[in-house]
């Protein structure tokens, strides 16, 4: 295979993920509008696509599945079949199942995948109708007249005309936009061709035949002239299009895109401003770009920022010209724009994610048989692309359990007087620097008696112990704790919150559960806008200085020798406000001794389980860093989020504190007896 | 590209092959293959790491890059020359950039494959696993390093796959 294939193929795979995006969202759109031809054109157009370029870069087995699901598009298409619940699922079933091929190809190209099942569903409905096998009794085929062909046939000449006299290759978008009715279907028709020809003659080796290049190229990807065996891509078109008039009869697909509309009875107006019209209106081209070569420039940005910053400092000691001390001021200015430019380079509308939802809310309704809609607001939101990456899993849990365990019923929903249909709705929206989620739900809402019944019995807390509603209700996120009565596939397996808590905690974000028994629960989702930069402490121990996430302090506090107590095992610990907690040195961890200190200058962690403290020299601002990562090379990374550029230049670690010392907090495991015996002494 | 362009590639880039960075380790004379050599700079202010073993010095911001630099004295158990001036060699290995602490670079040889000997019987405080070939130059022996090994390249680099 040489690079230029490859490349091919690897280009396929990460477009047709967007494109797999697009057509779940049409067949979730389909689902609700069922005799909207523009869905139905749109996912069509998306199958067509899939399967003409996925032939072209020579995954037939992906192009074979694809073309069984298209036959059956084409049906709802033509009006042959009407739109089901069933046939809704199994086209997201196809969508699940092209991609897990796309992820499987794109570790193997050669890999080869079993999808039988999938396949005989497709042919089932797309011959019955559905998959019991009955046929819908008003189902009649008409075939169309002789009369009909030819009026079909006329029109293509003329098609055939408008094609001739086109420029073709590549359609410039205006033209597009403008474009007569007929483009679409003349896109399509000449697709066919164009596929027919390619399958008509096999590429030898790695040569590609002119037509699957073309049509890759309309497709939006890249071909380079040279692998064009004529200069002139009008030619092959034009070849293309005199073998459209004869094969009618048997090339079904062809007459049915052209008259489409005509069979129905509708105008053919209609699928002019669907599919490939629409994508083109958009007002900005864009181009993909590596994530590493965006991380450069924004390493190197970095870099400009701070030799900036020092000429600035500088400038008045040294530079007394005006006119240079103006271009400075002028310099810093573009350089913070730029590097907020830069850094929106990684930011991507969170829609990706949201839309996500759609499918999740779709399929866990259906399973609990609950009526549910789900609004999204906010979808335009932008965001780092990481933080994108990262969200959708913890999203996925709480819509799921939005619907598993926040709305009711639809019986309980009418007697409690509220509409049949449970709301959940999800919104995003920038609060300062941060990324807001919120997911609320209009249903029963979490009552804090059955949350502290549930906790007493699981041990977590006691029968006396004595707290607020809001602090029963956060109990959710404790590890282990599951409010389910019965543990049902959809959620409800002990692990949950906690885990979606710990992973937004992981990204440096929070969640908050607000909830009112019986009018809903809202769960706030704060997450910084990219990871990027986060915003630290800078302290010091042992003249170095690092750097603790300010998310992960609680509070500092001054802690007297006299306060602090050794044990065994170098387990140290401190009283703070009558609470006993360890204490750990940042100097120990650097293989540097502690110095003693009238007072020591502690950082209060309270993430884990266990609050504990951590001892440094000093703490001597607070400020928003860059991150940057650590050298591959370094192999333990544990306790190490990466390093910041200080603004003398040198790199300063970023401590995750709670990892870096999450070792010696297990290690401690006598600590708990410790600690309750000195409670026991105290009180 | 031509014929003759293509050839004088070729010639380049055997000739760099040929090129080793002489430096001293303690009294100890050693090369690295010029093509792994980014840039040569004088010891930078370095920040300490934890859990780390104790040849690795820290960590350099070199135009806004994280990089760790590594002390090869220490690595290879070879006391360092006090008089001499240190330095620190930029190397690429396989995509990995690291600095290591040398004790004065030298110059650059240009060997030819034949001066190039077996790994001797000679006493060298290197691990001869480590060593490449040993070049007989007219002053002294040059031991030529392999930096993946020493370095751990490859251990590193499944680590990463598997990370990832």
């Amino acid at each position: 295979m040489d690079e230029f294939e490859i490349e091919l193929k690897q280009d396929f795979l990460t477009e047709s993920t967007d494109l797999l995006e697009s057509a779940e969202m049409s067949f979730l759109n389909l689902e609700n509008d069922r005799e909207n031809m523009d869905i139905l054109n749109e996912i069509f157009r998306l199958a067509h696509n899939l399967k003409g370029t996925s032939q072209a870069v020579g995954f037939m087995q992906l192009s074979a599945l694809t073309h069984t699901a298209e036959n059956l598009i084409l049906k709802l298409k033509e009006g042959e079949l009407k739109v089901t619940d069933e046939i809704v699922t199994t086209l997201l079933e196809f969508k699940d199942k092209v991609f897990e091929i796309i992820e499987g190809l794109k570790e193997d190209f050669n890999a080869s995948f079993d999808f039988t099942e999938l396949e005989q569903k497709l042919v089932k409905i797309c011959e019955n109708g559905s998959l019991s096998g009955d046929v819908p009794a008003e189902e009649t085929v008409v075939e169309p007249s002789i009369g009909e062909i030819q009026a079909q046939a006329e029109v293509h000449s003329e098609h055939i005309e408008q094609f001739e006299t086109q420029q073709f290759v590549p359609a410039p978008i205006e033209e597009e936009q403008q474009a007569p009715v007929s483009t679409l279907e003349d896109d399509l028709a000449r697709l066919e061709e164009e596929l027919k020809q390619i399958a008509a003659e096999p590429p030898k080796d790695n040569q590609y035949s002119d037509a699957a290049l073309e049509s890759l190229r309309e497709l939006g990807m890249d071909i380079p002239d040279d692998m064009m065996s004529t200069s002139e891509p009008v030619e092959s078109v034009a070849a293309v299009s005199d073998s459209v008039p004869t094969p009618i009869k048997d090339a079904a697909p062809v007459p049915q895109a052209g008259t489409g509309g005509g069979n129905s009875g509708n105008s053919g107006n209609k699928p002019a401003d669907s599919g490939a019209a629409k994508k083109s209106n958009g007002p900005e081209e864009s181009i993909r770009v590596k994530l590493s070569r965006i991380d450069q420039i924004n390493n190197v940005i970095g870099e400009l920022v701070i030799l900036q910053t020092v000429v600035s400092q500088r400038r008045f000691e040294f530079v007394q010209d005006e006119l240079m001390n103006k271009s400075i001021t002028m310099m810093s200015k573009l350089f913070k724009e730029v590097q907020e430019l830069a850094m929106s380079l990684r930011m991507l509308p969170i829609k990706s994610v949201f839309q996500k939802m759609n499918r999740i809310v779709r399929d866990t309704s259906l399973k609990l048989e609950k009526d549910v809609n789900l609004n999204l607001v906010g979808e335009e939101t932008e965001v780092d692309k990481t933080v994108i990456e990262k969200i959708s899993d913890p999203l996925v849990h709480i819509v799921r359990n939005a619907v598993d365990h926040g709305l009711e019923s639809s019986e309980a929903r009418e007697i409690a007087g509220k509409d049949k249909k449970g709301q959940i709705e999800l919104m995003a929206f920038h609060e300062g620097n941060n990324l807001v989620i919120q997911i609320t739900d209009d249903g029963k809402g979490i009552n804090p008696e059955v949350i502290r019944k549930k906790a007493i019995e699981k041990g977590i807390i006691t029968e006396n112990s004595n707290l607020t509603d809001q602090q029963i209700i956060d109990m959710i996120f404790h590890p282990g704790f599951s409010t389910a009565e019965k543990v049902t596939d959809v959620s409800g397996r002990g692990v949950g919150m906690d885990v979606v808590k710990t992973n937004i905690e992981a990204l440096g974000g929070q969640v908050k559960l607000r909830s009112k028994v019986g009018v809903g629960s809202s769960f706030k989702i704060i997450l910084p806008l990219t990871l990027a930069i986060i915003e630290g402490v800078v302290v010091s121990a042992d003249n170095e200085k690092f750097v603790i996430p300010l998310s992960q302090i609680s509070e500092v506090s001054q802690v007297l020798p006299e306060d602090i107590e050794s044990f065994s095992g170098g387990t140290k610990l401190f009283k703070l406000r009558g609470e006993v907690l360890p204490l750990f040195f940042v100097n120990q961890k650097i293989g540097k001794p502690v110095a003693e200190q009238k007072r020591f200058t502690t950082i209060i962690v309270r993430g884990l389980d266990y609050p504990f403290g951590v001892v440094v020299d000093d703490i001597l601002n607070q400020q928003q860093v860059v991150i940057k990562k650590l050298g591959e090379d370094i192999l333990n990374k544990k306790g190490m989020l990466g390093s910041a550029i200080m603004a003398d230049g040198l790199p300063a670690l970023i401590l995750d504190v709670l990892e870096l010392y999450r070792d010696d907090l297990k290690r401690n495991k006598s600590f708990e007896k410790h600690k309750t015996r000195k409670m026991a002494k105290a009180a | 590209m031509s014929d003759r362009n293509d050839s004088d590639y070729q010639k380049e880039i055997e000739s760099l092959r040929e090129r080793y960075l002489q430096f001293n380790l303690g009294n100890e004379v050693y090369a690295i293959p010029l093509l792994n050599v980014k840039e040569v700079i004088p010891v930078p202010n370095t920040t300490p790491v934890p859990n780390i073993p104790a040849y690795y010095k820290g960590i350099m911001n070199l135009r806004g890059q994280i990089i760790s630099i590594l002390d090869l004295r220490k690595k290879l158990n070879i006391k360092p020359n006090e008089d001499l001036e240190e330095a620190v060699v930029i190397v690429e290995l396989q995509g990995l950039n690291i600095g290591v602490i040398v004790d004065s670079i030298n110059r650059v040889l240009h060997l030819q494959k034949e001066e190039v000997g077996e790994i001797p019987e000679v006493s060298s405080q290197v691990n001869t696993r480590f060593i490449e070939g040993v070049y007989k130059g007219a002053d002294a022996l040059t031991i030529l390093l392999d930096l993946d090994g020493i370095l751990n390249i490859k251990e590193i680099k499944s680590m990463q796959a598997k990370s990832a």
